[in-house]
């Protein structure tokens, strides 16, 4: 257990830098002796059956924005497309592509064939996406068909008549997924086993839930937008594991340490922002440096509420009725997720009302047009809503051929002499 | 062109559904089992790129276009598929990628002129 200082302040980012190098050194370990993996996603990976089984994940979401970060995406981008694939499909389906193409091969090592794909309906692209893996390796996909909310502000819980349905309805698909499982693993189903995974998989999401309300503080404790990509990644890869859950105990600990203590990020904070989106990987590091530079920091993102693996509600499973209530947690997490798609303006009245917000920045990506399609539309309602000002950039989180830094620089800069004349404006 | 999937929504179902017995099971059996294909459907039993060769053989076609909207990342995903097994079978193809709101075409007939003449002289 950490107790000094010197431990405890920085001890996310530098473990969670250290679970990633691990997570991929023993991907690659697989990948060298055959083993079977799994290739899951964010939105819905259903890492609590695929840990029954003892199925190493593979999140081919991460694999690509890795490649961004390390500043190799165009290569891989290039040889997907020289393959036949057209420049406007989703940089991480091209990216992962390629690494299929390059018989595994990644900058973080090399990670092995599928022996089943699970994915969700959150994100359309999941389905052709999972489509080339069956192709390429002739594996089973499963697909979890997760009712989406029918309308804005119409969700229904638990008790509701449609939520039981709804909740039904994905619990006959999981078990089909614990029978892929079975026969593709050989090993049989253990509940005892689902009860252990899930345990960790609550304390995931508790400590993420923590993590965030923490970073209410003032300072903020954490950056969402770079140090936050760090937790995301745990949540997602470590996700019903002891080494999960005991990360996310430790970063609580961090946060609630740095919190009592008034100890923020590196930047001299002076705004408060929210981010909307995927963040601009091809130049991850400055495109921070464009806000950290005026003072801005990232206090919250929508990023970190649906791609957080499930943990976005803290919903809690209830280790008595643990494939009832798996049903009910995969249900609300995803619906949630797709929430996060089309109804991006509930996520940021949330944030609103919690955070004291200065600024908050839209990031439509080329990428994404599911996402980036409804960006502006959300922008317009909040900016009725609320007296907030907003800043509104294209780019894309994979393709550095539609990522110009001097107009986007332009167009922050702007932003900022605007809050600060603002500020200068408004009464003390 | 002797052969399309334009608007192959309206062409669905492939034969007459039967109006004896349930007729809400007998509607559901053919959407499952005896209906085309489409990007935004999955069914091993039909694989996309099979129906397409399939389609290209009854028709006798000699050459296959594929179209494809740039705004239905779907299609742009499958046509790889169709490609490759073009490819495979000798079938030459000319792909072409359009966005909804084009107004300029003229760069389309060259592409096309020039594919035809290989056919022709080829």
């Amino acid at each position: 257990m950490k107790t000094k200082p010197h431990e405890l302040v920085g001890c996310g980012n530098i473990d969670g830098a250290q679970l990633f190098r691990d997570w991929f050194s023993d991907l690659s370990a697989t990948a060298a002796n055959g083993g079977k993996a799994a290739y899951v996603f964010v939105m819905g990976s259903l890492n609590e059956i695929l840990k029954v089984f003892d199925l190493p994940v593979v999140f081919p979401e991460i694999n690509s924005l890795q490649t961004a970060v390390r500043r190799v995406a165009h290569e891989y981008l290039d040889e997907a497309e020289d393959f036949g694939y057209s420049p406007d499909i989703c940089g991480y389906v091209k990216a992962d592509v390629a690494v299929q193409l390059r018989g595994g091969r990644h900058p973080m090592g090399a990670i092995p064939k599928p022996s089943l794909a699970v994915l969700t309906n959150a994100c359309n692209t999941y389905i052709k996406w999972a489509e080339i893996w069956e192709r390429m390796y002739n594996i089973p996909i499963v697909t979890i068909d997760v009712p989406g909310t029918r309308q804005a502000g119409c969700q229904t819980w638990r008790g509701h008549a449609d939520f039981e349905n709804d909740r039904r309805y994905v619990q006959v698909q999981l078990k089909e997924l614990m029978r892929v499982c079975e026969k593709v693993t050989g090993k049989k189903f253990d509940i005892d086993k689902l009860r252990e995974v899930m345990q960790h998989a609550n304390a995931v999401s508790s400590g993420w839930k923590r993590v965030l309300e923490l970073n209410q503080s003032r300072p903020s404790l954490f950056n969402a937008l770079t140090d936050g990509t760090i937790y995301l990644g745990v949540a997602n890869g470590f996700r019903g594991t002891q080494l999960g859950s005991r990360y996310f105990n430790e970063l609580v600990e961090e946060m609630e340490y740095k919190a009592a203590n008034g100890i923020g990020t590196l930047t001299d904070e002076r705004f408060r922002l929210l981010f909307v989106g995927v963040p601009c990987y091809p130049i991850f590091r400055r495109f921070n440096e464009l806000f950290t530079e005026w003072g801005g920091t990232f206090i919250n993102s929508t990023y970190l509420w649906f791609a957080s693996g499930g943990a976005n509600k803290d919903f809690q499973y209830d280790l008595n009725r643990p494939i009832e209530s798996l049903a009910e947690g995969v249900l609300i997490a995803v619906r949630d997720a797709m929430d996060a798609m089309f109804h991006q303006e509930i996520a940021l009245e949330e944030m609103i009302r919690s955070y004291r917000v200065d600024g908050i920045v839209y990031h439509a990506i080329k990428s994404c047009r599911t996402v980036s399609t409804g960006l502006v539309d959300a922008r317009r309602h909040v900016s009725k809503k609320h007296d907030i000002p907003s800043l509104f950039l294209e780019s894309d989180m994979m393709d550095r051929r539609v990522v110009s830094e001097a107009p986007m620089k332009n167009r922050i800069d702007a932003f900022f002499e605007g809050l600060e004349s603002r500020r200068h404006q408004l009464p003390a | 062109m002797v052969d399309d999937d334009f608007l192959i929504g309206l062409r669905w179902i492939l034969g007459d559904v039967s109006t004896k017995g349930d007729p809400y099971c007998n509607l559901v059996e053919a959407y499952i089992d005896n209906s085309s294909y489409s990007p935004v459907q999955h069914d091993n039993r039909k694989p996309k790129e099979k129906m397409l060769l399939e389609r290209v053989r009854k028709s006798r076609a000699d050459a296959v276009i594929v179209a494809s909207a740039k705004m239905c990342e779907p299609g742009l995903e499958e046509q790889v598929a169709y490609m490759h097994a073009l490819d495979k079978e000798g079938i030459p193809y000319f792909i072409s990628e359009f966005e909804e709101n084009m107004t300029s075409f003229e760069h389309l007939e060259l592409q096309v002129e020039t594919f035809l003449e290989n056919l022709l002289f080829a």
